[in-house]
């Protein structure tokens, strides 16, 4: 019994216990600390030379919109130091990246030369190294090409640094006529330039895929009536053409893939519906055939989804479909939302962003291409329409109205993460600003 | 006399006989509870089970919270949510005043009728309770309007695999990562190499960690220690129920890192 006993007990110390994983799940990113020293002068008289300080400020500025990914510190730079990392030190700082700049002044050649150093502190290198001549006085896109460089060297990507905005405004409206204008800018709200001079309503601008062209359409008064008409304006050489002029709407067009095709709405068959034209050959063809209205179309960069706005459930709704055909694989995506507008495809082709009338405005929403995972991106925030993404879709730019009184209201252009975080406006004072169109 | 000395012999031969039969048993059990210690350091794969826990969104209408708000949002944000139940009116005792002669009125039916003529007691027939629906028609729009509710569902999007087990034991587990998931965060460079792991942790009767052991490294170990340093953050975790206090304090739960 006894041996039974002893031999139970042994038998006991054989069982184990059983564990369990629990999944924790992915980990949010930390915040990599960049810290931009400020230039090191060599060879100016009391060591001053001005420009430098508007270059700094415009690679801060520019390195801080991704705040939602970096943490930027500014850094007085020491003077025996440039060249020599201090690894040891800026590790301590926790600093994952350091920029340092030097401006040399040889008056020898007559030239200010430049040198850009970016250290990567736990690889312990230099990651980018960049000398170059710098012009007086220098331009903001020069500053912003080096903070755009040193931007890919570090995270292997393009910033939004160097790519521009167009936006529709009423700046040079008038107490007796309303005039809105196609407006370019620099993706930060500076360098304004005004493109267009229709002297009448221009709408909904599109960009090519090379940024080299902008489709836009304008109100006209022809033979006392009034039609919408399609033009296209050369970025480069100012050159409007006149691109659809049919009965009715001509309208929402936006470039293929490749930019030798658009699509765009027409209304003179006496139904808004969507179609494919050539620009070479001037072909057409019908992509939607519905008795309900078909507007807004946005395309994915192959070409091979479209995203719409159908009445025909009865509400505005966004639909999806294959735009290499005429009404081939339509699928409804948004179901909820008293009114859907400007659905617009993330440049990656996931995403949908698009605005809709909630609590007697409008705010923007993002929803899967796929209908799924729908979520609210701005709210309390005034009403907020036409979203549009920058090209490495980490940042939305959008339209916002204030009304401030029963006669009062302004609107700007914003811009926020794709997440919903706004960042702040780039347009201020110029107007009733709508329509925001990021460039490729 | 020979006999006398002989059952000695023998008695003392059983003795020895059977004290080392017992030392050998002790040596054995000795042995085998040594050798099941250093087992349970090599764990197989038949001894582990993924606990699996899923949330699931349903949305009814457009969402009313904004990604950022969410983001923000704790579980007992949500809870708070929660409609609470509308206060019954509390039923008057003892009569209006206003009311000076009441008439009482009887149902007519037949078992009134019978009552009168039989000194059987009659009773009642049971009658089903109808249940109320007490949502009118503003609590019904505002039902139907909300969005971003969460519900713990039993299916992960695009997963659809198997049931939970909701035993306590499972639910205090699932519940691990929701407190260890702020202090996790990886930089850049080390998010972009898709890495792994999983520690194993040993937690007090009041929550403390007493222990942790990498049972699976990710092979990078600024990774494995970014792990480590998630769970020590968090200083004190939820203090297990006794039903299952000795399973979580012998290492019973892995943290997987992501999985």
């Amino acid at each position: 019994m006894k041996y039974i006993l002893l031999i139970f007990l042994s038998f006991s110390l054989f069982a184990q216990e059983k564990l369990s994983i629990v999944a924790v799940g992915e980990a949010e990113e930390e915040k990599d600390i960049i810290a931009i020293t400020t230039p090191f002068l060599e060879g100016f008289k009391e060591n001053k030379f001005g420009e430098e300080n508007a270059m700094y400020k415009v690679w801060k500025n520019d390195f801080s919109f991704y705040k939602h990914k970096f943490i930027v510190k500014e850094v007085k730079t020491v003077k025996n130091v440039y060249g020599e990392p201090d690894f040891l030190n800026w590790k301590a700082q926790q600093f994952r990246f350091v920029i340092t700049s030097k401006l040399v002044n040889d008056e020898k050649a007559k030239v200010i030369r430049l040198n850009v150093k970016v250290f990567d502190t736990v690889a312990e290198k230099d990651i980018y190294n960049h000398s170059d001549i710098f012009k007086t006085p220098s331009t903001r896109s020069f500053y912003h090409q080096l903070a755009n460089d040193m931007f890919v060297s570090i995270t292997g990507k393009k910033s939004i640094f160097t790519s521009k905005i167009f936006f529709v405004s009423d700046k040079l409206s008038t107490k007796r006529k309303i005039i809105k204008e196609l407006y370019m800018m620099d993706f930060d709200g500076r360098n304004i330039e005004r493109l267009t001079n229709h002297r009448s309503i221009v709408i909904s601008p599109s960009v090519s895929n090379d940024n080299s062209k902008v489709l836009y359409s304008v109100i006209k008064i022809r033979n006392s009536r009034q039609n919408v008409d399609l033009y296209m304006i050369d970025v480069n050489t100012k050159k409007i053409s006149l691109i659809s002029a049919k009965k009715g709407i001509n309208s929402g067009g936006v470039f293929s893939g490749d930019d030798t095709k658009i699509y765009l709405t027409l209304s003179y068959t006496g139904n808004a519906d969507i179609y494919e034209l050539d620009l070479s050959s001037g072909a057409l063809r019908r992509i939607t055939k519905h008795f309900a209205d078909d507007v807004d179309p946005s395309i994915t960069a192959d070409g091979s989804m479209m995203s719409m706005l159908s009445g025909r459930p009865g509400k505005a709704m966004i639909y999806t479909l294959d735009p290499r055909g005429t009404e081939k694989s339509v699928k409804r995506i948004s179901y909820v939302g008293k009114f859907n507008a400007t659905p617009v495809y993330s440049p990656d082709g996931k995403d949908i962003a698009f605005a809709s009338w909630v609590d007697n405005r409008f705010d923007i929403y993002r929803i899967g291409s796929n209908g799924r995972n729908l979520v609210r991106l701005t709210k309390n925030f005034g009403s907020n329409e036409e979203p549009s993404y920058s090209k490495d879709g980490e940042f939305i730019a959008f339209a916002s109205q204030r009304v401030l009184s029963r006669k009062k209201a302004i609107q700007n252009l914003y811009i926020m993460t794709r997440d919903g975080e706004i960042l702040g406006n780039i347009t201020n004072e110029f107007g009733a600003c709508t329509s925001p169109r990021w460039s490729k | 006399m020979f006999q006398a000395t002989n059952s000695k012999n023998e008695f003392f031969l059983g003795v020895i006989k059977s004290f080392s039969g017992h030392i050998l048993l002790a040596l054995i059990a000795f042995s085998l509870t040594y050798f099941a210690a250093f087992k349970s350091d090599v764990i197989t794969n038949k001894d582990v089970e993924i606990l699996k826990s899923s949330v699931r969104v349903d949305v009814v209408g457009m969402p009313k919270y904004t990604l950022q708000e969410l983001k923000k949002m704790t579980m007992e944000d949500f809870q708070q949510q929660e409609p609470t139940a509308k206060e019954e009116p509390k039923e008057e005792v003892g009569g209006s005043e206003k009311v000076v002669f009441k008439k009482e009125t009887k149902k007519i039916n037949v078992n009134n009728l019978l009552a009168g003529f039989s000194n059987r007691k009659i009773n009642a027939p049971k009658v089903k309770k109808k249940k109320k629906i007490n949502l009118n028609h503003s609590q019904l729009k505002k039902l139907v309007l909300e969005g971003n509710k969460v519900a713990t569902g039993n299916a992960l999007v695009g997963d659809g695999e198997g049931e939970v087990d909701m035993g306590a034991f499972s639910q205090y587990a699932n519940n691990l990562p929701n407190v260890i998931r702020p202090y996790w965060k990886l930089p850049s460079y080390l998010l972009q190499q898709n890495l792994k792991c999983r520690i194993r942790v040993f937690i007090s009767e009041s929550g403390k960690i007493t222990k942790t052991q990498i049972y699976e490294s990710s092979g990078n170990p600024e990774y494995d220690q970014k792990a480590m340093d998630a769970i020590m953050k968090v200083g004190t975790f939820p203090k297990p129920k006794s039903e299952f206090v000795k399973l979580v304090a012998n290492g019973s739960i892995i943290l997987g890192f992501p999985l």
